[in-house]
């Protein structure tokens, strides 16, 4: 953003005031009718979930229930919050929305993928993982993989693993964790792990007696399951360009326009939830562009 | 996160009886409601009343609120029908509908002006306070914060309790949000040397 837009925006907010607000007095009325109303709709829920709990205990006991048990969670109750789930995808007992406590140990099955809201960025969890979120900034990853997609402005996370701690320096990156060895591949900013830092578009492998680096890409098959595991994206009210720009984000990369600015701001339509493919193909058909991935490149231009 | 996602989120941690998203919630979307309800009913007793109103059904039903639009979208529907019901029950007529409304009419009505029309300064600040209203999180009271109360980025840091670099990144989101939202309304060909203050 310009400094000349900056300023628009300046002028803008100033000319129109502050927004008008209610009296503190009507708004306190106010929220204690809404909070009386809240608080009995949820004794009300929980009533009913307690009634259903006990015929599924009486199920149980019945030798009628069979449980799957593939992912497991649990949880230390007296521990604070400190992640909750955004979305799960496949078999888990997780529900989007639970909240996770620290000491949490997460069990993935393999056909499973889960994302996570976590130091008020994204965390996604591959199938096979098994990851304990130690507090709000800190996880101990005990197998498979995790994909961290965080700000700058947030401060650093650290995942443990058994080759060593990986330090992030606001970034996106994933961290995979095998039998012999840690890699990591950073898409975006910078990581650490032992002493040795990668930046965008490196890669990372440690094993017990060495760290090596290497260039790897920050898009293709390889990241995909990042992919799988994102929450759906949903069209309404977005502009051609916000909606491009998070796919971008998910697939690893850069939105390149070729002509069809005009378009750039164009608000689109459609409530249903999307996967970062589809939402790419339903929001330039919308538009009336036409896109192509060339590398690490999303081109949108007009069709031809 | 996308706002659909965040509501949804905040609406899960409120179907488990979490207090904080209880009073996120009504932080949040009490005042745009509140603005939304005042002009249509033209009295301060009568917004509270149909805010009230709306809030109270809103947390009866949602359950059935499944996050494919905007959770301020959602309260605004409700609101729109107790705002209805309200004049139905007095048997009176509702005001002449207001420019301040959600972003497809602002949109339809400023187009009906025509390209050359000057936008009258009422109408921009109502469009800014729609806007600001449906920035995410606490968007709209940082650039508030920043251009009408003149605080420093470690001053709103303290507010937002975030590191001065985190208020700063979040002032920039900010900005973008808003110059997106408010370009969505007035049309592309918006800049700020149009707008005489």
């Amino acid at each position: 953003m310009n400094d000349n837009e900056k300023d628009s925006i300046a002028t803008l907010v100033r000319l129109a005031g502050r927004r008008p607000e209610a009296a503190a007095e009507r708004a306190g009325r106010v929220k204690t009718a809404v909070a009386d109303e809240w608080r009995a709709t949820i004794r009300r829920r929980r009533g009913a979930r307690i009634g259903v709990a006990a015929a599924v205990a009486a199920a149980s006991f019945a030798g009628v229930l069979w449980m799957r048990s593939k992912p497991q969670t649990t949880t230390a109750t007296a521990a604070p919050i400190v992640a909750r789930v955004q979305a799960v995808h496949g078999e888990s007992r997780l529900i989007a929305g639970q909240a996770l406590r620290a000491g949490v140990q997460l069990d993935l099955a393999e056909n499973a993928f889960a994302s996570l809201q976590w130091h008020g960025a994204t965390l996604r969890i591959g199938g096979g993982t098994r990851l304990t979120l130690e507090s709000r900034e800190v996880a101990t990853l005990r197998r498979g993989a995790v994909y961290y997609a965080g700000d700058a402005g947030l401060g650093g996370v650290t995942l443990h693993t058994v080759f060593g701690d990986v330090r992030d320096i606001g970034t996106r990156f994933e961290v995979r964790l095998g039998e012999d060895a840690v890699r990591v591949r950073v898409r975006d900013g910078a990581v650490e792990l032992r002493g040795t830092t990668a930046r965008a578009g490196m890669e990372l492998v440690a094993t017990r007696t060495a760290v090596t680096q290497r260039a790897v890409s920050t898009s293709g098959d390889g990241w995909s399951w990042i992919e799988r595991a994102a929450p759906p994206l949903v069209l309404e009210g977005q502009t051609l360009e916000s909606v491009l720009r998070q796919v971008a984000e998910e697939k690893g990369l850069t939105v390149e326009w070729n002509g069809a600015r005009d378009v750039r701001r164009v608000l689109l339509h459609g409530e249903v939830p999307l996967s970062a493919t589809e939402a790419l193909d339903a929001a330039t058909a919308a538009a009336g562009v036409a896109y192509r991935i060339e590398g690490d490149r999303l081109i949108v231009g007009d069709r031809s | 996160m996308n706002i659909e996602h965040a509501d949804r989120f905040l609406v899960a941690r409120l179907l488990r009886g979490d207090e904080e998203a209880f009073t996120e919630l009504f932080d949040r979307h009490f005042g745009p409601l509140y603005r939304f309800a005042l002009p249509r009913v033209a009295d301060e007793d009568a917004a509270e009343e149909v805010v009230q109103k709306t809030l109270c059904r809103a947390v009866r039903k949602l359950a059935t609120y499944r996050g494919e639009a905007a959770l301020l979208t959602w309260l605004t529907t409700i609101c729109r029908r107790e705002i209805a019901t309200y004049f139905e029950q007095r048997k009176k007529e509702p005001p002449m509908i207001d420019l301040s409304d959600d972003l497809p009419e602002i949109r339809a009505a400023l187009e009906s002006l025509g390209a050359e029309a000057t936008v009258q300064r009422r109408e921009v600040a109502r469009v800014v306070h729609v806007v600001l209203d449906r920035l995410p999180g606490r968007y709209g009271d940082a650039l508030e914060w920043k251009y009408i109360d003149g605080l420093t980025v470690a001053e709103i840091a303290e507010r937002l309790t975030l590191a001065p670099k985190a208020a700063e990144s979040l002032l920039t989101r900010a900005r973008d949000a808003f110059r997106d939202a408010f370009r969505a309304a007035y049309g592309s060909g918006w800049n700020g040397a149009e707008v005489d203050a």
